[in-house]
């Protein structure tokens, strides 16, 4: 896999089995735009996730296509709440606001360093509460200058609060989205470690280190998550709860994996190349990072792309239950919040599972990319299954 | 996260269990089914108390203030209650000693242990007051059944599919299968239980709870009616995304199993294409499922955790949960260890039946060859 001939042949037969199978190359799509979003978040949300809109919540998706008023082209009618307790809205004739692109709303700072004001869409008209009055700056101001806001669009609705759930599914794809990589990151660690060490030395250290391991499957792994949530704190800012659950996900991951290592380690050692590095004296940790362990990066790679979808699923398990993520900072987990998603509310308001759809077509899309990846990488691996 | 790892992964992770038997003892050579079950169940054992001494440990990770709202707790019980739940230094520190707080975790392991072996008391919730012993009997039955249910279900349909399809391997029909088998099994689970609960609530066939309203014993025919009509959505969710990975685990074995030179043996000798597909090959599959169905229960119990929830089942999972909100330490230690006792057991009747069905285990005495 060194020389580039061989290279050039794994990437054409890669394209190959991607023109084969349409499913995974739209899911290998559907990443790409997931993560080019997330890592566009601010300029693509036409709000801040925590941009409260008090008299707009529980709002279905509001974007229309055509008017008399305004003709063709995307546009926004502008609606008033009729009931209070069913929070329905009213649309009102001959009242329409243009949608328009790149248009000046809320500050922020690109990548946490360019500050921009600039957004994808929006509307400029200016924020108009329930009695009419204009909340906002006098026409031709800065519409989002103090606390006057721009009328707003809503591309999938509005949740309990009056925020939009489509910038907040954006700002949350950023935990969402990144957890799987960090946990499984350090879970991966950790399993080369131990897992590797089990199957290089054998004998004792491999006892120990694995019947460690299975302290750990024992338990289910939703009940240990659980157990480790329950003594640690509860009131942790979202940085820091952010990193308790990639710790405790990545606690909860480690064994299986390591059992995998463990065992390709054990078959591999006997190769000659590592009893050349052993004579060379290379102390055994770094025989096993640099000489072992890239022999089954195949393997690795799949086992990668196959475990993100269960801790992003993890993550959105835990802030269901209210044990992880937490307002004021936003995950597709937390949008599924166990209140937000109560029966009534989804009966009356069923856009507020549109987090949910992100949430779908991004563990189908792993699978379905880690399904190829093992076709391609690992014809093998059902008679490793078996041992 | 058990409840998603691959079948291939799971089977996987149990081939390496402990093996704690020996080939040449002379127990082992006159009673080999005997003896391999009697180390299985001793090194249950041995693993049952290290996982309560890891989980004693860990509990050291708990803040303490924690400790100290347990104490203070406890003193709500005792003689020494205060009217306004004030206590001074001293009476805390009083209390954690009498309390054995201050023991190294392996002493109050000890004690712990003592307690619940010797005088079979498991304590008291701090949140309700109840036995935890009274609380965990009664949610086990039913968390149990359920699970019991799903795996049976779970069993009987990835066999059936995973059979069938693996006879029409190559064709559209398996094509469409097998993808539609990843996509269940990729798909997440609370969200599915969630548009049950919708369904439920939406086409009114079915309640959108998962327990009949009234006792077993009221009524008992009633209620196992009613019961299986509560159970039959959520159960569904339970289990039908572990069909999706454990069809395409079965189907593929299978594949294996007639790709190998006994199967083109047994057709040569002319033996009919279903007998080899039904007694021969199928046979093969059973050993390695048998492996990882211990796993899968696991996973289930995950599962069942958030089905118990959505659903308002009165099961362990849910008995966990509220602990775990309400910060009943106690109730949360018994809770861990029984379902890892319930996990544990059903590793053993695993590997019995292992060794039941597969002549190379029981007399080898060791279940990873």
């Amino acid at each position: 896999m060194t020389d580039t001939g061989a290279r050039h042949a794994w990437i054409r037969e890669l394209r190959h089995r991607l023109r084969q199978r349409p499913a995974a190359a739209a899911s290998l799509l559907v990443l790409a735009l997931l993560y080019g979003a997330m890592l566009l978040a601010e300029f693509l949300a036409p709000y801040s996730p925590t941009t409260i809109f008090r008299f707009h919540t529980h709002q279905p998706p509001t974007l229309g296509f055509h008017s008399s008023e305004l003709g063709f082209g995307p546009q926004v009618q502008h609606r008033v709440l009729v009931d209070e307790v069913t929070r329905r809205y009213a649309r009102i004739r001959g009242q329409h606001y243009r949608v328009r692109l790149l248009v000046q709303g809320e500050p922020y700072r690109l990548w946490g360093l360019v500050p921009m004001r600039v957004h994808l869409f929006g509307i400029t008209a200016p924020y108009v509460d329930e009695e009419g009055a204009i909340v906002g700056a006098p026409a031709g101001s800065d519409p989002w200058h103090g606390n006057g806001q721009a009328y707003p669009v809503f591309l999938l609705g509005s949740d309990h609060l009056g925020r939009d759930i489509f910038s907040r599914i954006l700002y949350g794809s950023r935990i969402s989205l990144t957890i799987g990589f960090v946990a499984i990151a350090i879970s991966l660690t950790l399993a080369i470690v131990l897992g590797g060490l089990a199957g290089y030395y054998g004998g004792a250290v491999d006892w120990i280190i694995m019947r460690f391991a299975e302290l750990f499957i024992l338990i289910p792994g939703l009940y240990l998550i659980l157990f480790l949530r329950s003594i640690l704190s509860y009131d942790w800012n979202p940085g820091q709860s952010y990193m308790v659950m990639v710790v405790i996900l990545s606690f909860v991951g480690w064994p299986g994996t390591a059992r995998l290592i463990r065992g390709m380690v054990h078959s591999i050692k006997r190769e000659d190349f590592v009893a050349a590095a052993q004579l060379q004296g290379i102390p055994p940790l770094v025989i096993i990072v640099t000489q072992i362990i890239p022999q089954m990066a195949s393997i690795l790679i799949v086992s990668i792309a196959l475990g993100i979808p269960g801790y992003i699923l993890a993550e959105t398990a835990l802030s269901f239950l209210g044990l992880g993520i937490a307002d004021p900072a936003v995950s597709w987990g937390s949008m599924l919040d166990r209140n937000a998603i109560s029966l009534s509310n989804l009966r009356s308001f069923p856009w507020f599972l549109f987090p949910g759809v992100a949430l779908v077509s991004v563990t189908w899309s792993f699978s379905l990319l880690g399904d190829l990846l093992r076709d391609l990488l690992d014809p093998y691996h059902q008679e490793r299954a078996r041992g | 996260m058990s409840a998603d790892r691959t079948p291939a992964e799971r089977s996987d992770a149990s081939s390496a269990r402990p093996a704690t038997g020996r080939r040449h003892s002379p127990i082992g050579r006159r009673l080999p089914l005997l003896y391999f079950l009697a180390t299985r169940l001793a090194s249950m054992v041995a693993i049952l108390l290290v996982l309560g001494l890891v989980v004693f440990g860990l509990m050291k990770l708990a803040p303490s203030d924690m400790v100290e709202n347990y104490i203070r707790a406890q003193l709500l019980l005792s003689a020494e209650r205060q009217a306004d739940n004030v206590y001074t230094e001293e009476q805390i520190a009083a209390a954690k000693a009498r309390l054995g707080l201050d023991l190294p975790f392996y002493a109050q392991y000890a004690r712990w242990l003592y307690q619940v072996v010797v005088e079979r008391d498991l304590g008291r919730s701090l949140i309700s007051r109840a036995p935890i012993l009274f609380l965990i009997q009664s949610r086990a039955v039913n968390s149990l059944i359920l699970n019991l249910i799903s795996l049976v279900f779970l069993t009987l349909l990835s066999f059936a599919t995973g059979l069938y399809f693996s006879s029409k391997v190559d064709t559209p029909v398996d094509f469409a299968a097998t993808v539609t088998a990843l996509l269940l099994h990729a798909f997440p689970g609370i969200l599915l239980l969630i548009l049950l609960q919708l369904f439920a609530a939406q086409s009114g066939w079915f309640p959108i709870t998962a327990y009949p309203d009234f006792p077993y014993r009221e009524a008992p025919l009633r209620f196992t009616f009613s019961y299986l009509h509560h159970i039959a959505l959520p159960l569904l969710g339970a289990f039908i995304g572990g069909v999706g990975g454990t069809m395409r685990y079965i189907r593929a074995t299978m594949l294996d199993q007639l790709g190998q030179p006994y199967v083109t043996a047994l057709y040569s000798r002319g033996i009919s294409e279903r007998r080899v597909f039904v007694v021969h090959a199928f046979r093969n599959t059973l050993n390695p499922y048998i492996t990882s169905s211990a796993d899968l229960f696991a996973g289930l119990f995950s599962g069942s955790l958030i089905l118990e929830i959505i659903f308002s089942y009165p099961g362990l999972g849910r008995l966990m949960f509220e602990a775990v909100r309400q910060e009943d330490i106690n109730l949360v230690l018994a809770n861990i260890m029984f379902v890892s006792f319930l996990i544990l057991l059903g590793m053993v009747a695993a590997d019995m039946l292992l060794a039941v069905v597969d002549p190379r285990i029981r007399f080898s005495g060791r279940g990873d060859d």
